[in-house]
């Protein structure tokens, strides 16, 4: 990567004779614009934009300053500073670089930016993986490393209307390469139903786990799973809150996902109930139903209520119920 | 069979002979001459499938480590002694289930070249130990004969094995190549098994590996040689059709083989280290091995519920007693509290075994 720069002389241009449809060089996505906008209503554009010469109607488009066209368009300024290359002044790799450049001086980058960087650098200017790897992972703040590379390449295959999710969730890139092998058809069915709940970090990884397993085993479509009656009735429930929501969509998808370890729990738990334990007793089975081992555990404050639950203990152990628990492992 | 397509050679094995065999053999193949199989790392990290490619490449080189290692038993279930003799990693086969999938470092095919010293190495260890009877095999690693044609080492081992008195090999596979072993004077001490799917599994799971019919033929044809066979059925997948497909299978073993030639029998369902179900997803985008319904098991590892286990185990074990009670069937990375729910006996830990197979063997 080149470092020295001759800079062309700065001039004023006009806002809206720069294309920002055209996100040829572009690595912002979902920018927050609040504090941008603040300080350009305080003290104007301090730094120019960097801008290229394109011939077309709108004869700009932005190598470099976005977000500071954005935010002019949006204060209705007439005229911004910006420094304009000509065609043939330096390569497109070049003022890619300049934008990246500029970028990583002022700010860090989304999940989605950082992908859209390397996917660009790949893609669009044919860098070799090697020199992505070594020269420019480290500049979008990730580790020099191949399978990290190709982690990040693989969100390219993420819905537009994902990557927001991505960004305004702080989705972590595991999730989101999960997130990425879905269809965009199916990123779509998934979407509503993941940005209605409130989802931690390894929830969402276990319903989007959950969801493609339920469907490969059941040869089913995705929306054949997310719009089953037993997710929507939950999801669409007028009383629920988002919490009560989220928790019962997981007891449902975990119930098809582990038909087995459900029922058995559910057995498990008949039968512990007909037991009848003595409060602050718990009596349950090993993790999973594997091992041969149930586990007791008791609180007590002082020695008769100590005595006591031996007592109720000693009645415990001579129940059938207890022996048919003990079966089941 | 010849699938590689570059021989990585390690300098400090170039005076082997195994080594020169082996190049003689495979003098189609590029060669490229190494310093050390640490440096093939660097090459792997930029491979998109370094496990695919890694089935490929062959490296030869050194055994630095011990000749002897214990099998990797999931803690909490009860070990069959198994000790695996290391002289290659790796294999040339693909299944899907494989979980040497990403389990060394390096994805290639390895061939210690130092068999020689390696063999001597075990020598002396039986010799110390003239009391241990060890179960020794090289199908932990890699599959026993998927390698012979170019590197043919079976036979070597057979004849190694042959003489010591307390030290049962077995040459655990899926192939077919059998030939070497046919003539050799194995002195009824050798055991040659194989690994069984129904052909609707080996067909969906087994990329390239020998049909059924093709390895219980082979396994006829060593048991005419006077070799016991051994068999696996391990993995045992579950799907709608299992029972069907497995009790042919079983129908089929006891059509060809024996019952008084079969030492063991091994059953072992599905088992899978949770790092190796994204593996699979990747590289058998159309298995669906992955999907049913596993729960983390002994070691971490995903399996089947124990209801579903037991009952799978259990019919097994019904149809192979079908044949001949006598037949010892064991399972594989169990833990004892399953055993009663399968058989009528529950064994006791390790030593065991040996009675068991002791019995059936000696
Ligand atoms: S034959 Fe055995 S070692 Fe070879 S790929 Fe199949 S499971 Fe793995």
């Amino acid at each position: 990567m080149k470092k020295n720069w001759k800079t062309p002389q700065g001039v004023k241009i006009r806002p809206n004779q720069i294309d920002l449809e055209d996100d040829f060089y572009r690595m912002t996505f979902l920018p927050d614009l609040g504090p941008l906008n603040q300080s350009v209503q305080k003290v104007g554009i301090l730094h120019p934009v960097f801008l290229e010469e394109t011939g077309r109607v709108k004869p700009y488009r932005v190598i470099s300053g976005f977000r500071r066209v954005w935010v002019c368009r949006k204060l209705g300024l007439k005229e911004i500073p910006a420094v304009v290359y000509g065609k043939e002044e330096r390569t497109a790799l070049e003022r890619f670089e300049l934008n990246l450049l500029e970028n990583t001086t002022v700010r860090s980058f989304n999940l989605i930016e950082k992908a859209l960087v390397l996917g660009k650098l790949v893609d669009t200017f044919g860098v070799e993986r090697k020199e992505v790897v070594q020269s420019y992972m480290p500049l979008v703040g990730l580790q020099p490393s191949p399978k990290l590379l190709g982690d990040h390449l693989s969100l390219r295959h993420i819905t537009s209307g994902m990557k927001e999710y991505v960004v305004k969730k702080g989705v972590v890139l595991a999730n989101a390469i999960l997130l990425s092998g879905f269809s965009p058809g199916d990123q779509g069915v998934l979407l509503p139903l993941l940005s209605s709940l409130y989802l931690s970090t390894g929830m969402l990884r276990e319903l989007i786990e959950w969801i493609d397993e339920i469907a490969l085993r059941e040869d089913v479509e995705v929306a054949g799973v997310v719009n089953d009656p037993g997710i929507t009735q939950i999801l669409f429930h007028p009383q629920w809150s988002v919490p009560t929501k989220t928790e019962k969509i997981r007891q449902a998808l975990r119930a098809r996902k582990y038909p087995q370890l459900t029922g058995m729990t559910e057995a498990f738990d008949r039968r512990r109930k007909r037991l009848k334990l003595p409060p602050r007793v718990a009596l349950s089975p090993p993790p999973f139903f594997e091992g041969d081992h149930l586990k007791l555990s008791f609180q007590f404050k002082g020695a008769d209520e100590l005595k006591e639950i031996c007592r109720e203990l000693v009645r415990v152990s001579e129940q059938r119920e207890l022996g048919e628990l003990l079966e089941m492992l | 069979m010849n699938c590689y397509e570059i021989v990585y050679v390690d300098k400090a094995v170039l005076n082997c002979e195994v080594t020169s065999s082996v190049l003689e053999r495979l003098a189609q193949v590029p060669i490229e001459f190494i310093d050390d199989p640490r440096q093939l790392q660097d090459e792997v990290a930029w491979m998109s499938n370094p496990i695919g490619a890694g089935k490929r490449g062959l490296v030869i080189t050194k055994s630095k480590g011990k000749a002897l290692k214990t099998c990797p038993g999931a803690r909490g279930t009860l070990c069959c002694n198994y000790t695996i003799l290391d002289i290659v990693q790796n294999c040339p086969l693909d299944c899907s289930y494989c979980i040497l999938q990403g389990y060394f470092t390096n994805p290639f095919i390895v061939l210690y070249a130092n068999v020689d010293e390696v063999l001597a190495e075990v020598d002396g260890i039986l010799n110390r130990n003239p009391r241990r009877l060890f179960r020794i095999g090289t199908g932990e690693f890699t599959d026993s004969l998927a390698l012979e044609g170019p590197i043919p080492l079976a036979a070597k081992l057979v004849s190694f094995f042959a003489d010591k008195e307390n030290a049962l090999f077995e040459l655990k596979t899926k192939a077919v190549y059998v030939d070497s072993l046919l003539g050799l004077n194995h002195r009824g001490r050798i055991l040659v098994s194989w690994s069984l799917n129904p052909q609707a599994v080996i067909d969906r799971e087994e990329v390239g590996v020998a049909p059924l019919d093709a390895r219980l033929e082979a396994a006829r044809r060593c048991q005419e040689a006077g070799y016991k066979i051994g068999f696996h059925f391990d993995p045992i997948i579950y799907y709608p059709d299992w029972e069907r497909d497995y009790r042919g299978v079983v129908d089929r073993i006891f059509e060809l083989i024996d019952p008084r030639n079969i030492p063991w029998i091994s059953l072992g369902t599905l088992r899978l280290p949770p790092g190796l179900k994204p593996v699979i997803k990747k590289r058998f985008p159309y298995s669906k091995i992955i999907y049913e319904e596993m729960i983390p098991g002994a070691g971490g590892k995903l399996r089947y519920p124990k209801p579903v286990r037991v009952q799978m185990y259990r019919k097994m074990v019904e149809w192979i007693h079908g044949y001949d009670p006598d037949v010892f069937v064991y399972l594989c990375m169990e833990g004892q509290e399953l055993w009663p729910k399968v058989f009528d006996e529950r064994p006791k830990e390790g030593s065991m075994y040996f009675k068991v197979f002791d019995r059936n063997w000696w």
